[in-house]
């Protein structure tokens, strides 16, 4: 799993990727420098416990499927891949939408690799 | 008058009372504030209700019921006192009833009346500043609900009366600096705003109103607010400006299903719910607030900076969520409202808008 996400981190703009569990395990992970991978797990499974509490609240039954927080100087994307997580930790000033071809080619590969 | 304190009724009523204080002395909170005003005011005793409420809509600002429970027993009073100034006005009343008058019927909004009343002080009290400045405060206040350029010249107006003829009211300037910047007299009213800080240096609301009007002058090559295109959208001064442009243009879009704006603490400013029937979203602004702040603490904590924007993506629905300092937006839309359209509107807010 590691090898997709280096893979994945050699796309233009990507700087680093890991794979959580909901509960904020770290499955894998490929960060790039200045970013602790638990650090990182602990607070976008905490993000994602907030975005679960708000969607019960709003009754918005749906899951959430993806997640973009764009800042000054970054962006962390996340995406729901069934009973784990993809993040992906990406420049700020690249267009990195959540549909982009090597983030899909990514998932699909961990999701396979998992069935197997 | 033994038998009056051993009545049962009243004994339990006291009784409740008295538990009641003792829980929101315990364990404050706006249902506690509210249990004790109720009885507070079952038991005649108003003013302290009054008091008690008052104190937790400071430390509770996103208490919806607690704000509808004080604006319900503002109005009643206020209709109450409206009876016995309506009585004196038939009987005399005096230039500072009749000034009292017009401020309850324009908290009211019964703007009609007040502007009835406004008349017939004037045709009284012809020299009275303080009647001039209810009548600009009224005209003023008509005109950030109408949009009327008529009323907001007139109660300009009144204003510049009460200027001349009580040229240390602060009040009158305050309101004067504001107004004839929304109708575009934007160095009439700078000038305004440098004699209002003079005249009350220590004044926040006054400090922020001329640092707006002085530094807040486009800069070269930004292009114009649309509260200066379009004269029309009042900013009152009493209140820290947000961005409702961005609110009216995002409900404007077909795909945009209901946006909120809050402000540093979560209280909301402005909402606007387009389609009640898709999410339980009217009353829950406390759980959307937090998920927004939620994305700013992520943000700042994982190490990518101060957050610009977030989007969340369902099967069928967008959360989008935008962050601008001293305010957060957040809107719920189809899929076809794109993250970039969104971040666009924030980018380039148009319109200043106010916090009720």
């Amino acid at each position: 799993m590691r090898e997709i996400l280096e893979d994945l981190n050699k796309e233009s703009g990507i700087n680093g990727s890991m794979v959580i569990t909901p509960d904020g395990m770290m499955v894998a992970a490929a960060l790039g420098q200045g970013l602790e991978e638990d650090r990182v797990a602990a607070i976008v499974s905490g993000f994602l416990v907030s975005i679960r509490r708000a969607l019960t609240d709003l009754k918005a039954a749906e899951g959430l499927t993806s997640c973009i927080l764009n800042a000054h100087q970054g962006k962390i994307l996340f995406f729901d891949m069934g009973n784990s997580f993809l993040v992906v930790v990406a420049e700020s000033d690249i267009r990195v939408e959540t549909g982009a071809p090597a983030i899909r080619s990514a998932i699909h590969k961990i999701k396979n690799r998992k069935v197997a | 008058v033994l038998l009056g304190f051993l009545n049962p009724f009243r004994l339990k009523k006291a009784f409740q009372l008295r538990a009641a204080r003792e829980r929101y002395r315990r364990r404050p909170g706006p249902r506690e504030a509210m249990e004790l005003g109720r009885l507070l005011v079952a038991s005649g005793d108003r003013p302290q209700a009054m008091d008690v409420l008052q104190a937790a809509r400071r430390s509770y600002p996103k208490a919806t019921e607690l704000r509808k429970l004080h604006e319900a027993l503002l109005a009643k009073a206020a209709a109450a006192e409206i009876q016995v100034l309506e009585r004196a006005l038939r009987s005399g009343a005096t230039a500072e009833e009749l000034s009292r008058l017009i401020e309850l019927h324009r908290s009211l909004r019964n703007f009609d009346r007040c502007l009835q009343v406004v008349q017939e002080a004037e045709r009284r009290f012809p020299d009275s500043w303080l009647l001039k400045l209810a009548a600009g405060k009224a005209f003023y206040h008509r005109y950030v609900l109408g949009r009327s350029r008529d009323d907001g010249l007139r109660a300009v107006e009144s204003l510049r009366r009460v200027w001349k003829m009580k040229p240390d009211c602060a009040r009158a300037l305050l309101y004067l600096s504001a107004l004839l910047c929304e109708l575009g007299q934007r160095e009439e009213a700078a000038a305004a705003a440098d004699d209002l800080v003079l005249l009350a240096p220590t004044n926040e609301r006054a400090k922020r109103l001329r640092a707006r009007l002085r530094d807040g002058a486009p800069r070269p090559g930004h292009p114009p607010r649309a509260r200066e295109a379009a004269p029309g959208v009042v900013r009152p001064p009493s209140e820290p400006a947000v961005l409702a442009g961005v609110m009216e243009e995002m409900v404007a879009n077909p795909a945009v299903l209901g946006a909120f704006i809050f402000d540093a603490e979560g209280a909301t400013l402005k909402k606007h719910i387009v389609h009640a029937n898709r999410f339980d979203m009217d009353g829950h602004d406390g759980s959307i607030f937090a998920l927004a702040r939620s994305a700013r603490i992520a943000s700042e904590k994982i190490g990518i900076g101060h957050l610009r924007t977030c989007l969340i993506e369902a099967a069928s629905f967008r959360v989008h969520i935008g962050d601008l300092g001293s305010s957060m937006v957040a809107a719920f839309s189809e899929r076809t409202f794109a993250a970039a359209d969104f971040e666009k509107l924030i980018k380039h807010p148009t319109v200043e808008v106010v916090p009720r």
